[in-house]
């Protein structure tokens, strides 16, 4: 189920709030986890299975990690190896399985291999399941997992109610999309946290800011990358190229930062405090500082359960090279199983290994406006190298940006003109610019913000109407 | 401590919860409907009766609908085309895409009073887009021009252009696709091919509004279609140079049928809030003596078995007026097979191999020939020679919009 759906808004919305606020206390944790079931096997129910096995390894190998831990650490490993095999098998098989096949396919020698994987597994492409990668699952696992390590390190206690652990894997708020959260940011609220009204208004008005975000904004660059993306595949012109570079720039921030918007804003209106996901990225001056406020609970993950562990930055400038690679291979692969993530991954590698090695000196130093283009620039190449799967049609977009066709055509820069106020809003909506105008003019009195929330409530309305009259339309790290 | 914020908070969850809870209690107690005033079929709860799912089948199909993801697919479609004020909330979209200056609402762009379609599903590509594959157009056109090359009868070709291109300089909108498209056809299809784009844009003119009746628009301003006044000046453009006919613009009457039109691209960007326009239909002395066969295929027509065609009294069917569809008052909507026919006089006969612009262009047509018209879309494989020889047709005209070049290879079905 979509949030930016009618179904989702006032149906499923509807009947939650209806059901946890009419639930005692003690069954309200079994109204989320009964009601997020229904969320995540909505569109797809023959995945609820796989994620209802991993909740259960994780949830029976807890027990003897934390009986262990303290006293038989080996003992204690061995729980967690396999409890981190079950939920990562999944995920591995899911999501990366077609990709080794199709790989090793191309390495002559091996090609007979890979054809004995591909007949051994192929009954699969006969059933439903056929390698569609599962809603959430990079999500969900890595959840999970946290749960797992954090238990095996003595940094959390071990969960014994069954539906607790059911809701916090499973709640819907941040179930497919993230943020991605620790359990031990949550366990205190899982077994007792308030609601209040204001808690309750504030999630209402994260809610209806991020589902405005999604609808007026994501969606309506989606449809301008679309649009020129088509242009440069009939004529390959700089000015498409860039337009899809721009737009698509916009549209996955205002996408995914509207998603974990609305998660925050759900979880609030439960109860819940899930940390802040985005902090204005396109803000930066350095690679390093966008990867500070980009996918915040991704990268904390990776770094608390990958880098660190590994030595971190603790034992000298070689092994902390190699320490980023794997951190940043991981990323990459984590996004898709796909060679453009793998890439994208190593070229935020080498960006960042050229920052921590000299640049990011340099540009401390350097006028305000050099370090935001720079940073801005080599984001959007980023971007240019995320969005297309198909490389060729990437390396098409990328020659096309730097004159390998024509500037432009009368469609194009027809389009482009009627698309400047929206180019406009764009940038400005990705600043922390109306947030602080809202807290310099808005936040100080109650009239303000009643009429604050009338905006809302017409945003709201006004996203209705574009859910009313559009077809489906998925968050981009749905397919993550 | 006091909530500072108390009264701001208890009005956002009022409202919010009002609005949330409002909707899902009218969208409850709103009984389903299967078409609007717009729109000819709304998604009804699936997997019932209405949804033509037998009592029968029923379990198996929603087992196969919810494990396959189609119930919630059609669960979504559901709730949006059942939703409380659905017209309503369409029509605000489509003003909100207005406002914000980028206009284009499911494709159609206002521009001017004229609501335009602009993009299209052309082959080759993903998204609807302003754009065409030259290799499509090059490849269908010349399979074209390789059937109309064997004919034993003279065929043109006529691609009548979208609104668009005949509309663009006089909107301030590129001309530089709808050319490339027009240069390429007549590129390839050389003398057989009849161009009209041009000639078209120079009758055109701003209408005040589209309320208006103006009376010699060629295209309609809330529809893809040409009007029967762009039609004659095609027709009139084609026969240039005739020796046996000489259409005159005086010789027709055109008659307003109806002034609240809202076409194809009105409905398509949901501008429902468009009051819609006038729509003529052409008149002409004698018009009484052409007689309308429609029929499911050819040989019944031409046999003239009365039991294997229908005979329709006059050109246009004034009930379709008030039908889900206006523009089928021309020639009864879509038929695979018409025949209009003279009933007194012997006459030359033109086949018309066609698309639903040659509804408006037919009837225009008949005053000067016999015309047997056989639907391009709806028939697979168009043996010319054959269908010259069954209808003794002494020329051929093939007529099929530049949309449905781009969008489909529907043309490669003429083959010699």
């Amino acid at each position: 189920m979509v949030f930016s759906s009618l179904i989702f808004v006032f149906a499923f919305l509807a009947v939650t709030i209806a059901l946890y606020f009419a639930a005692p206390r003690r069954l309200k944790n079994t109204v989320l986890f009964v009601m997020s079931l229904i969320f995540y096997g909505w569109a797809a129910p023959l995945f609820l299975p796989i994620m209802m096995v991993s909740i259960t390894t994780a949830f029976f190998f807890g027990f003897p990690i934390a009986k262990y831990r303290f006293t038989n650490q080996k003992k204690a490993k061995i729980y967690l190896a396999i409890s981190l095999g079950f939920n990562l098998v999944w995920l591995l098989f899911f999501k990366y399985t077609n990709f080794f096949i199709d790989n090793l396919k191309a390495i002559p020698f091996l090609e007979g291999i890979s054809n004995i994987t591909e007949f051994s597994i192929g009954f699969l492409s006969e059933t439903p399941f056929a390698f569609t990668l599962p809603l959430g699952i990079s999500f969900y696992t890595f959840q999970i997992m946290s749960y797992s390590i954090d238990l095996y390190r003595g940094q959390t206690e071990v969960q014994r109610n069954y539906v607790s652990f059911g809701a916090y894997v499973t709640l819907f708020p941040q179930l497919v999309a993230g943020p991605i959260v620790r359990y031990r940011d949550i366990d205190d609220m899982l077994a007792e946290r308030r609601e209040t009204v204001s808690e309750f208004a504030a999630g209402a008005r994260r809610f209806m800011a991020g589902l405005c975000k999604k609808i007026l904004l994501a969606d309506v660059a989606a449809g301008v990358v679309d649009s020129f993306d088509a242009a440069l595949k009939a004529e390959q012109t700089a000015l498409a190229g860039w337009m899809v570079v721009l737009f698509y720039t916009f549209r996955i921030y205002f996408d995914f930062s509207a998603y974990s918007d609305m998660a925050i804003g759900l979880g609030r209106m439960f109860g819940f405090t899930f940390l802040e996901n985005f902090d204005y990225p396109y803000i930066s001056k350095s690679i390093t500082e966008f990867w500070r406020r980009w996918h915040i609970s991704l990268s904390s993950w990776f770094r608390e359960y990958v880098y660190i562990p590994l030595g971190g930055n603790r034992k000298g400038k070689v092994k902390q090279y190699r320490n980023l690679a794997i951190v940043w291979f991981l990323t990459g692969f984590w996004h898709g199983a796909s060679w453009n993530f793998i890439i994208w991954g190593v070229y935020f590698l080498i960006l960042l290994v050229i920052e921590k090695a000299f640049l990011l000196k340099w540009l401390e130093r350097a006028p305000k406006v050099v370090s935001h283009i720079y940073s801005l620039f080599f984001i959007a190449i980023g971007w240019l190298i995320f969005y297309y799967t198909d490389t060729s049609a990437g390396m098409n977009c990328f020659t096309a940006m730097f004159g390998a066709g024509s500037f432009s055509n009368p469609v194009v820069t027809y389009n482009v003109l009627r698309l400047l106020p929206t180019i406009a809003v764009f940038c400005i909506a990705a600043t922390p610019l109306p947030k602080k105008l809202w807290y310099r003019f808005m936040d100080g009195n109650e009239v303000c913000r009643v009429i604050t929330t009338l905006l809302l409530i017409a945003g709201l309305l006004l996203c209705t109407s574009y859910m009313v009259s559009s077809s489906y339309s998925p968050f981009l790290y749905w397919n993550f | 401590m006091k909530n500072k914020r108390f009264i701001s908070d208890i009005v956002t969850i009022v409202l919010f919860l009002a609005v949330i809870f409002g909707f899902a209690v009218s969208f409850i107690v709103t009984p389903d409907v299967s078409s609007n005033r717009y729109e000819n079929t709304l998604q009804r709860f699936p997997y019932t009766e209405e949804d033509g799912v037998k009592d029968e089948d029923r379990a198996e199909e929603l087992w196969e609908g919810a494990i396959h993801g189609e119930l919630a697919t059609k669960m979504d479609e559901y709730f949006c085309d059942q939703f409380p004020m659905r017209t309503d909330f369409v029509t605000m979209k489509a003003l909100a895409e207005k406002l914000s200056l980028r206009g284009n609402n499911n494709g159609v762009l206002p521009l001017g009073n004229y609501l335009v379609a602009t993009k299209f599903n052309s082959v080759g590509f993903d998204t609807p887009t302003e754009f065409y594959s030259e290799e499509h157009v090059q490849t269908t056109l010349e399979s074209l021009k390789a059937a109309i090359d064997k004919a034993s009868v003279p065929v043109d070709v006529m691609l009548p252009p979208r609104v668009i291109d005949v509309m663009a300089p006089l909107l301030n909108y590129p001309t530089y696709v709808s050319d490339k498209l027009n240069s390429q056809a007549a590129e390839i299809l050389g003398d057989n091919y009849v161009d009209v784009m041009g000639y078209l844009r120079e009758l055109t003119f701003e209408i005040p509004s589209v309320t208006q009746d103006v009376g010699i628009q060629p295209y309609f301003a809330t529809d893809h279609h040409w009007t029967p006044v762009g039609a004659f000046y095609a027709m009139e453009r084609w026969m240039a140079g005739w020796n046996d006919v000489n259409p005159q613009f005086e010789s027709f009457d055109y008659e307003c049928v109806k002034i609240d039109f809202l076409g194809t691209s009105g409905r398509n960007g949901n501008y429902y809030n468009h009051h819609g326009e006038a729509l003529d239909v052409s008149r002409f002395t004698g018009e009484h003596l052409i007689r309308v066969k429609l029929g499911q295929s050819l040989s019944a027509l031409m046999e003239d078995d009365e039991k294997k065609f229908v005979e329709k009294l006059g050109m246009y069917d004034m009930e379709a007026l008030n039908g889900p569809d206006p523009f089928n008052v021309y020639l009864y909507g879509k038929s695979d097979y018409v025949h209009l026919q003279h009933s007194t006089e012997e006459r030359e006969t033109i086949l018309l191999l066609k698309d639903s612009f040659a509804h408006v262009f037919a009837p225009q047509l008949a005053r000067y020939y016999d015309v047997v018209m056989v639907d391009i879309d709806l028939v697979n494989n168009l043996d010319l020679s054959s269908l010259i020889e069954q209808t003794g047709a002494d020329r051929v005209l093939i007529m099929y919009n530049l949309q449905n070049v781009i969008e489909n290879d529907r043309l490669t079905a003429i083959t010699a």
